[in-house]
């Protein structure tokens, strides 16, 4: 149906009208300069110019949006996207299924009750912009252009292909029909969903942005009132105050991160269908993104402390040669927002095969002094300092004590494991960060060694993966060297396989 | 345990490390010129004079005698079928090894103090980043390239 020169549906105007309201703004402009150059326009005519102006700005405005939408047309023929496209600048677009890298769709509120979308077509090499964007289609029309383009696609290039390995096997209850190749899919509750808003770091975010504002603002609107003068600074009221002020911000901050994150998590449905994930997501602007299996370089299960507390796992994906996730979302792809420990493992297996979540093997004990060590010594001079520069200065060495007791914990958290062909490596952050990555994505590894290391017989392991839009280091420090150079004999394809005694799981 | 790579880079890299270790140097020689500046008008103490002289002709004698030809010595690096290997580092030792499967292109580059000596550095890429071999003879560095880019053409890519 597609093979004969379609326009967008003319809501596209809508879309292109944004793009021209400089238009409005230059009628405006000279309209403004009229009337406030002459000396003896009247009012009324002033009026009448400025209104002109708006008028004249609309309309240009949006015959400039209708021209462009009229402009943009495009047709599947003879395997190929055509488009044509394009005003001032006319430019014909040919993109053969080969090149064509995934499609995605969005569509914001207003779109959402016009069941209208965006269909964004990404090529490999072009960053975040998509290589061509239909401005709207309605959401039938949408679905039958996406099916059409996959039905023009060949299957993937053999040397492109993932080796699914742990593909799920067709007695799989989930894995129905054959011709559309529907696999698992996997929706969070909605209880699930205010969970991870609760637990989201947006709020902290958000806090950390508002306080310096509040801070600022404070002394200007308290300054001379009735309140600053009845509880001067330093009167226990004010502390009261000044607390209760605190905790409403934090708050209010809480529930702001909540709320935004509900509102971008809302009806979060993760698919798989064949060859690529498609994720699904957003109450105000829904948008769809599609991860080609064979465009995964890793997996990472994160663990917020708040969320590992409650046994709960976010799973993300690094992908290369694809477009960045959304504006709000930098870094690796979200796959499932908020997951059980136990579930995490099947949906990895499901989802994304070929990675498993390995066994994994703690550091050797000499490396736990190092991970104390790291993360105490700055604290502790900075303590040393303030004990001898302060009266009751010597309170500050709780602050190294507690970063002990931190880098003691991540120590504990730290771990890696081989299975079959996936390399995984634990490592702690704020949020407990577990990444799977196979051999055959992984880019360089390098193994790292300083004089203190080579004493305590450990180093640190580097691993590089491709990743959208930079690179993706993932570095374990201060493993058993021998284990380290296991890994990179490993990586190299060389006899010399690790393969650590199994003696934890995740 | 794999054995580590054998292969050196150039001899003369020394003597170009020499000479930008030689810049780096007269930094020092001023620093330590306008310490003495100080110590003679009174306004520095004697001791931070002499400890700054001291810091400032220790760096000068580091950067270029010692830590040249040292960082030479602990260069080496291996180019097989399957994956190229690096080791190298003064202090921390670094080995970084790049599977061949994995190299996207490979170049040469050489900037002017490294073309008067007939020197070129080779520049290893992945989809992850880059890798240098640095300061090999003109000629081993072309060759080296080319192979690279053959191994790495033949194997499957990849991304």
């Amino acid at each position: 149906m597609w093979s004969e020169p379609h326009r967008a549906h003319p809501a596209g105007v809508i879309v292109y009208s944004s793009k021209f309201i400089g238009v409005l703004a230059a009628p405006l402009f000279i309209a403004f300069s009229l009337v406030s150059s002459g000396d003896d326009v009247r009012v009324l005519a002033s009026g009448v110019l400025v209104f002109a102006g708006i008028i004249l700005g609309t309309v240009g405005a949006i015959g400039l949006a209708w021209a462009e939408w009229y402009r943009f047309t495009f047709q599947i023929k003879d395997r190929t996207l055509r488009v044509e496209h394009g005003l001032i600048v006319r430019k014909s677009t040919r993109l053969s299924p080969e090149r064509i890298q995934s499609v995605d769709t969005r569509a914001n509120l207003l779109f959402r009750i016009l069941g209208l979308v965006t269909v964004d077509v990404h090529t490999a090499g072009r960053g975040q912009a998509p290589e061509v964007s239909i401005p709207a289609l309605t959401e039938q029309d949408a679905r039958s252009l996406i099916a059409e383009i996959k039905a023009v696609s060949p299957s993937p290039d053999p040397a492109v292909a993932v080796r699914v390995e742990g593909e799920a096997s067709p007695s799989n209850h989930e894995e129905s029909s054959q011709e559309q190749q529907i696999g698992p899919v996997w929706t969070p509750t909605t209880g699930d969903i205010f969970l991870v808003g609760a637990t989201s770091s947006a709020g902290v975010i958000a806090f950390a942005a508002v306080m310096p504002v509040v801070f600022a603002l404070v002394p200007i609107v308290v300054g001379e009132s009735a309140v600053a003068r009845s509880f001067p600074a330093g009167s226990t009221v004010f502390f009261m105050l000044l607390a209760v002020a605190f905790l409403v911000m934090a708050l209010f901050s809480w529930a702001a991160g909540t709320v935004s994150s509900v509102l971008m998590y809302w009806d979060f449905v993760t698919a798989r269908r064949g060859d690529e994930i498609r994720v699904e997501r957003g109450l105000l602007q829904r948008e769809t993104r599609s991860v080609p299996l064979a465009r995964i370089q890793a997996v990472r299960l994160i663990e917020g402390p708040l969320r590992q507390m409650l046994g709960r796992v976010s799973v993300a994906v690094d992908a290369a040669g694809i477009a960045a996730a959304s504006a709000q979302q930098v870094g690796p792809t979200i796959l499932h927002p908020l997951l059980r420990r136990p579930e995490a493992r099947r949906f990895v297996e499901l989802m994304t095969p070929g990675h498993r979540i390995a066994r994994l093997s703690p550091l050797p004990p000499q490396a736990r002094r190092r991970y104390i060590i790291r993360t105490a010594a700055f604290p502790l001079v900075v303590a040393l300092a303030t004990s001898f520069a302060v009266p009751l200065g010597w309170l500050a060495l709780i602050l190294p004590i507690a970063a002990g007791a931190w880098g003691l914990f991540v120590y504990s958290d730290a771990a890696w494991g081989v299975v079959s062909d996936a390399l995984a490596i634990r490592y702690r952050q704020v949020a407990r960060t577990t990444v799977l990555v196979r051999r055959q994505r992984i880019q360089s590894v390098a193994v790292s060694q300083h004089p203190l290391q080579r004493i305590a017989g450990l180093g640190t392991l580097v691993v590089r993966v491709a990743s959208s839009p930079q690179p993706a280091t993932f570095r374990l420090p201060h493993m058993a060297y021998e284990d380290a150079l296991g890994v990179l004999a490993w990586v190299g394809g060389g006899v010399d396989r690790a393969t650590p005694e199994p003696s934890e799981t995740l | 345990m794999r054995p580590d790579p054998v292969e050196r880079i150039d001899a003369r890299a020394v003597t170009v490390w020499r000479l930008t270790g030689f810049v780096e140097a007269l930094v020092a020689a001023v620093v330590a010129g306008v310490a003495f500046g100080l110590g003679a008008s009174g306004i520095a103490p004697r001791w931070v004079v002499l400890a700054v002289a001291g810091a400032a002709l220790a760096s000068a004698l580091l950067s270029v005698v010692i830590v040249p030809r040292v960082r030479w010595l602990r260069w080496r690096y291996e180019v097989s079928e399957s994956e190229v290997y690096l080791l190298f580092g003064l202090i921390i030792r670094k080995r970084t090894l790049i599977p061949m499967t994995r190299v996207q292109h490979v170049d040469t580059k050489a900037g002017p103090l490294l073309r008067a000596f007939g020197l070129s550095t080779v520049t290893v890429a992945t989809a992850a980043g880059e890798h240098e071999i640095p300061a090999l003879a003109d000629e081993v560095a072309d060759r080296l390239r080319d192979r690279i880019s053959t191994l790495a053409r033949v194997t499957e890519d990849v991304v």
